[in-house]
């Protein structure tokens, strides 16, 4: 059974990109077939992030609008088996495609993958719009901070009042050191507010940043604590009961280094 | 009523308010009065405070009585002793007006809300509003009458905007909005007022001024038994 996955913030900068291209690797990895979709027109970076910038010929707004077959746009990742990405054009903006055109397109993909993987834009406007039209299944991101736990309530809102009911939420960038001061929102907080089902939780982790500029996803290596949190969302997503990471093993030097002389948490 | 609650002391703004039994033989309580006021020297040391007696229907040799016993005494620095009630009021007679307020809900307009009012939503109607589900930060409430909420208040909450609502209220399990209005009175609330999420609370206004208490079992009753008192 296919399924039209929308990834989806509200805010910007917590991370739905990263998200979309981890928990798509992480998919493909599982022997699925996926398509990501960059729904981010005009501010493209799935195809950055996913370092499959330079392949790009055709885009979204070109199937779109008939200049070439979907097959012709999508770039086949040959580092994982039966990963895709329709990237999205980079010289038109949101109001180039219509919500009709996303579901038709999405309707379409749907028949040949098993994943449709939407990575949204920031914002509640048309590219909002767009990307929630087509959708099965929204996976919230949000990060520990007031600000994007506001608007990932707004988004939800939003979305219950287009019909998509069935979301999950991933609390991104959480710093167990910070929680634990008492510095930054827990968990248990989060989730009381927005009132939805929780899929993952992924810790700050440095690595994100060296492979996202890299443009590796850090899902597809094995040793950070990040790339294993959004494998185990791909799990989640594909239904199996994994049990959350334990965020709170030190993972740097001189945790280490405490651990192997007995001090250390 | 257990023995330790024939006099209660209630501290107020106003003073204190001595809450008399009203089944208790007069020489009890008398007694009792006696001996909670010895044993709160402590606290009112030199304090000058006003003081009213509630609770109980008192004759006037019995008002003397007691009235003679403040006078002897030299605990309490007493500057005025409030007139005594002509009939036995419970002390929580403000319920009373919540009750009567209840019962113009029965019949007006009342819109339901079932769901999170989340950041974003506004939810605006002439009469009451009873929602089912928390109020989000962001999220917004303004009715003319009434709002009950089964849920965190957490977001904009105002009542009584339609003037024909003379004493508005709202009800909710956890009182910590963002901003509270009732009436034209708005008043933001601070972060640092931690409120028990664990009891429904009530928010009304009084002299212009919003205040927000605990809405129990105890004060429940008192709104049931006030209605009783009245013969409704």
């Amino acid at each position: 059974m296919s399924e039209v996955i929308v990834v989806t913030s509200g805010k910007g900068g917590v991370g739905k990109t990263t998200t979309s291209a981890n928990v798509g690797t992480a998919l493909a990895l599982q022997g699925k077939s996926v398509v990501l979709v960059d729904a981010d027109i005009g501010l493209r970076n799935l195809d950055v992030v996913m370092g499959l910038e330079n392949r790009i010929v055709y885009d979204l707004v070109d199937v779109v609008e008939g200049r070439c077959r979907l097959k012709q746009a999508l770039i086949k990742d040959k580092r994982f088996d039966g990963l895709f990405l329709l990237p999205a054009a980079q010289t038109r903006d949101k109001n180039a495609v219509s919500p009709e055109q996303m579901k038709k397109l999405c309707d379409t993909l749907k028949e040949e993958y098993d994943y449709v993987i939407l990575d949204c834009p920031a914002g509640i406007e048309q590219g909002f719009q767009n990307a929630i039209a087509g959708a099965d299944r929204a996976l919230i991101v949000t990060t520990p901070e007031v600000s994007a736990v506001r608007d990932a309530d707004r988004i939800i809102g939003l979305l219950e009042s287009h019909g998509v009911s069935n979301m999950q939420l991933i609390i991104n960038r959480v710093r167990m050191h910070m929680v634990k001061r008492g510095d930054m929102m827990a968990m248990d907080d989060v989730v009381e507010i927005l009132a939805v089902d929780l899929i993952g939780v992924v810790p700050d982790d440095e690595l994100i940043v060296v492979t996202t500029n890299k443009g590796e996803p850090a899902s597809a290596e094995g040793n950070s604590l990040a790339g294993k949190a959004f494998k185990n969302i791909a799990s989640r997503v594909l239904g199996e009961d994994i049990p959350f990471l334990d965020l709170n093993t030190n993972n740097n030097f001189m945790g280490k280094l405490k651990k192997v002389f007995g001090f250390g948490s | 009523m257990g023995e330790g609650n024939i006099v209660v002391f209630k501290g107020t703004v106003d003073g204190i308010v001595v809450i008399l039994d009203e089944q208790a033989p007069f020489e009890e309580v008398i007694s009792y009065f006696k001996q909670k006021l010895n044993e709160s020297k402590a606290f009112f040391k030199g304090s000058k405070v006003g003081i009213r007696f509630k609770g109980r229907l008192l004759s006037s040799d019995e008002q003397e009585v007691l009235i003679d016993i403040l006078r002897r005494q030299n605990i309490i620095n007493i500057s005025f002793v409030h007139p005594f009630e002509n009939e036995p009021i419970p002390y929580d007679e403000k319920m009373l007006w919540v009750k009567n307020e209840l019962d113009t809900m029965n019949g007006s307009l009342t819109h339901f809300y079932y769901g999170i009012i989340r950041s974003g939503i506004e939810v605006e109607y002439p009469g009451n509003v009873v929602v089912f589900g928390d109020i989000n930060p962001g999220g917004v409430v303004k009715a003319g009458g009434n709002v009950i909420v089964f849920g965190i208040v957490k977001g904009k909450i105002h009542a009584g905007l339609d003037a024909n609502f003379k004493a508005p209220f709202i009800i909710s399990k956890g009182m910590t909005p963002i901003q509270i209005g009732l009436k034209n009175v708005i008043a933001p609330c601070s972060k640092e007022e931690k409120i028990s999420l664990e009891e429904f609370q009530i928010a009304y206004l009084d002299n212009e001024q919003i205040y927000i208490d605990v809405l129990d079992q105890k004060s429940i009753n008192h709104m049931l038994l006030a209605n009783e008192n009245q013969g409704v």
